[in-house]
């Protein structure tokens, strides 16, 4: 017990003493999923608008499908994805495993099933009137779609937290197609692992402050925003 | 006035029953109509594809005389037309911010937009509310913002879905007057309501929208002003009523019948009187087609030189307090003479008992006497013997009998009845006799003027008809 205290001052100590291998590896983490949740939600809303808003063949198929995927562990969407980028595989040629660009591959399809199914229910539940005054009153229906989501705005900050969340903590993935390389595709969750197996848990333990930290802002920041989210009803 | 939109042949189905099936809705310029009818009618649906926003199963859309595409005429609507839900949505922003949407996409300014803005909420008396979130106003105040929110496009129609649903009398009242000043500034407006009555305060143009046999909702279109309503709602009554123009004005309609409908105020006292003229308003029903006569409109058919339907009035003129004509074609000609015109209020010439129901609704007197506009020697004593056999029945409805049958379109008959007329027509009856029948009936003897009943069927009778007017003028 008094190891584990004894630890968790060090590892105070080294994340106030701005230990830089230790930051960069913060920022590595937070910039790759950050990446991720950028490119992945703009394409996630767009879809989860059509699945809420519009009739097409497949339409249930697909809600069920994503619905499926939030399941989806993230060491077999490692796999797959260093065999799809592994030099025998299809996009061997373009040499991307073991980069930053292949983690956040990896990150977006962990976190575009939560995108869609978070925001497709939010957007489901917007009011159908808002659509339709937003077309009345003369707008596109692009605009008339941003109008819409940001009638639900709570609703989509939380999918998009939520799916953050989701993929800021994920090992598996990025342990298998980063490759853990120092200063380049080593984040928290990998640097993690790989300091508790040397037995240096201060390192761990700091790093490990850090994802509850911001697993606690994120958590926090998702109820108040859901909190909201009702109130409007 | 020219037509805006026509839509034709506009049928729409919803979970497999057919619930519209309109051959043609015509939208004209600059006028506001009242769109009536039954709950589950169809009202909203039809105002949701004016709006563009349901596709209909089949229509025929044409746009200022030229037919349109249904995707190229969604185009237009979303240009044009601005259609608002009954409880109006508001985005979840400040008054301001909900009023300007439109404008941001018109792709107009900020501060052109911020000043426009302005001008629209002292407009509609909103400005004290402009900063607060839309979503925190009252149902009446949501209604304002709405409007104001639409009137800012400039649109050139308005769609109003239930305007008037769950609202105070204060702010029905807002509401209307807002409504009133968009017609001024030259927008059209169709509202929809399931209170006809609406149409009273309201409207140039009411418009009803009916089961007329299974399956089968159609439009029909009649016009209806009571004054009593206005009172009802405690609203000052339109400042002008089409046909209430001083006929004597310069520039004015050509009128060589003077006399006017309304005036139902000393009724009680001229009733004790005797003097039962101004009780009674003539319905001349024009509104037939003549099958016979080649589909010629038989009140405009000369004879003598003059259309049939000036011999008519010339004979009703003394006899009645107002007059009323029901025509369905040459509605301008008609129109002419000075009196109200009033078309069938359900389409397709259903007979001479749909227009006398649109005159019985039309009309403000207790009593209706109605003529068919073929027959031009009305004698002088016409609504007299029908008054006095009335009286003397205590019947509900007076008709006239030639000595062998009944003549059931010369008749004069209660305001009263209108309820019961509708519901038969609403029913599908289309007959006279078996309506009359559900009546105290009175038949009124005028075997004493056989040439009352004479009428013009074909053209050789229109000849015989001018030997005798000749004759008779010679004699």
């Amino acid at each position: 017990m008094s190891h584990l205290i004894e630890t968790s001052w060090q590892a105070l100590r080294l994340l106030l003493s701005g230990d830089p291998g230790l930051w960069t590896i913060i920022g590595i983490s937070f910039s790759v999923s950050l990446r991720a949740v950028a490119i992945a939600a703009p394409v996630a809303l767009v879809l989860a608008f059509l699945l809420a808003h519009t009739q097409f063949p497949g339409r249930r198929l697909l809600i069920a499908t994503f619905n499926t995927l939030l399941a989806l562990p993230a060491v077999v969407v490692g796999l797959t994805v260093y065999m799809i980028l592994s030099r025998n595989g299809p996009l061997g040629d373009l040499k991307l495993l073991f980069s930053q660009t292949a983690m956040v591959i990896g990150q977006i399809i962990l976190c575009f099933p939560i995108l869609v199914a978070i925001s497709h229910s939010a957007l489901q539940s917007a009011d159908r009137r808002a659509w339709e005054t937003a077309l009345t009153l003369g707008a596109t229906p692009w605009r008339a779609m941003l109008t819409l989501m940001y009638e639900v705005r709570f609703g989509l900050i939380a999918a998009i937290i939520a799916a953050f969340g989701r993929i800021i903590a994920e090992v598996g993935s990025s342990m298998m197609v980063g490759g853990n390389i120092l200063n380049y595709t080593r984040n928290i969750p990998t640097a993690i692992a790989l300091e508790t197996s040397k037995g240096e848990f201060a390192q761990g333990i700091a790093l490990g402050m850090i994802l509850l930290l911001s697993a606690l802002v994120l958590n926090f920041s998702l109820n108040f925003l859901q909190g909201k989210g009702e109130i409007r009803q | 006035m020219s037509e805006h939109f026509v839509f034709r042949e506009l049928r729409k189905s919803v979970n497999g029953r057919r619930l519209l099936n309109i051959e043609e809705f015509s939208i004209p310029e600059q006028t506001c109509i009242v769109l009536s009818g039954r709950n589950g009618a169809g009202k909203s649906t039809l105002l949701r594809i004016l709006a563009g926003l349901e596709p209909p199963d089949h229509c025929v859309v044409v746009h200022r005389g030229t037919p349109l595409s249904w995707k190229a005429a969604r185009r237009r609507f979303r240009r044009d037309i601005v259609y608002l839900h009954q409880h109006p949505y508001m985005f979840d922003c400040s008054v301001s911010e909900n009023i300007a949407y439109g404008l941001r996409h018109a792709g107009i300014g900020r501060s052109e937009s911020e000043a426009r803005v302005a001008q629209a909420l002292e407009w509609a008396d909103l400005a004290h509310l402009s900063d607060r979130n839309a979503r925190h106003l009252s149902g009446g105040e949501q209604q304002r913002v709405a409007l104001t929110r639409a009137r800012i496009l400039s649109p050139r129609l308005l769609l109003l879905d239930e305007p008037f649903a769950n609202m105070d009398i204060e702010s029905r009242e807002k509401t209307i007057s807002l409504i009133k000043r968009l017609g001024e500034e030259g927008i059209s407006t169709i509202i929809t309501s399931h209170e006809p009555d609406i149409a009273t305060l309201i409207g140039d143009e009411h418009r009803h929208l009916c089961k007329t046999g299974p399956c089968r909702y159609t439009i029909v279109r009649p016009f209806l002003y009571q004054p009593n309503i206005a009172q009802k709602f405690r609203i000052a009554e339109r400042r002008t009523i089409p046909w209430q123009h001083n006929p004597a004005e310069p520039g004015g309609p050509v009128n060589s019948f003077p006399g006017k409908t309304g005036g139902n105020s000393e009724q009680n006292r001229t009733m004790e009187n005797g003097n039962y003229h101004q009780l009674i308003t003539a319905v001349i029903l024009a509104g037939g087609q003549a099958r016979r006569m080649g589909g010629e409109d038989k009140g405009l058919i000369p004879l003598d030189g003059k259309p049939m339907i000036e011999h008519i009035l010339t004979a009703l003129v003394p006899q009645v307090g107002s007059i009323l004509i029901n025509a369905n074609r040459n509605l301008e000609r008609y129109r002419d003479y000075g009196y109200p015109v009033i078309e069938d209020m359900m389409g397709d010439y259903f007979g001479p008992l749909v227009g006398m129901a649109s005159g019985v609704r039309a009309a403000t007197t207790p009593l209706l006497l109605t003529v068919p506009c073929d027959s031009p020697f009305v004698p002088d004593q016409l609504s007299e013997v029908l008054y006095l056999a009335m009286q003397e029945n205590q019947a509900e409805i007076s008709v006239a009998h030639d000595g062998d049958r009944m003549q059931p379109v010369f008749a004069l008959l209660r305001r009263e009845l209108l309820p019961s007329l509708l519901a038969y027509l609403e029913n599908g009856g289309r007959k006279i006799d078996t309506w009359y029948g559900q009546h105290r009936l009175a038949l009124a003897d005028f075997s004493k003027w056989p040439d009352t009943f004479l009428n013009i069927n074909t053209p050789a009778d229109k000849l015989e008809f001018e030997r005798r007017i000749s004759q008779s003028a010679r004699g």
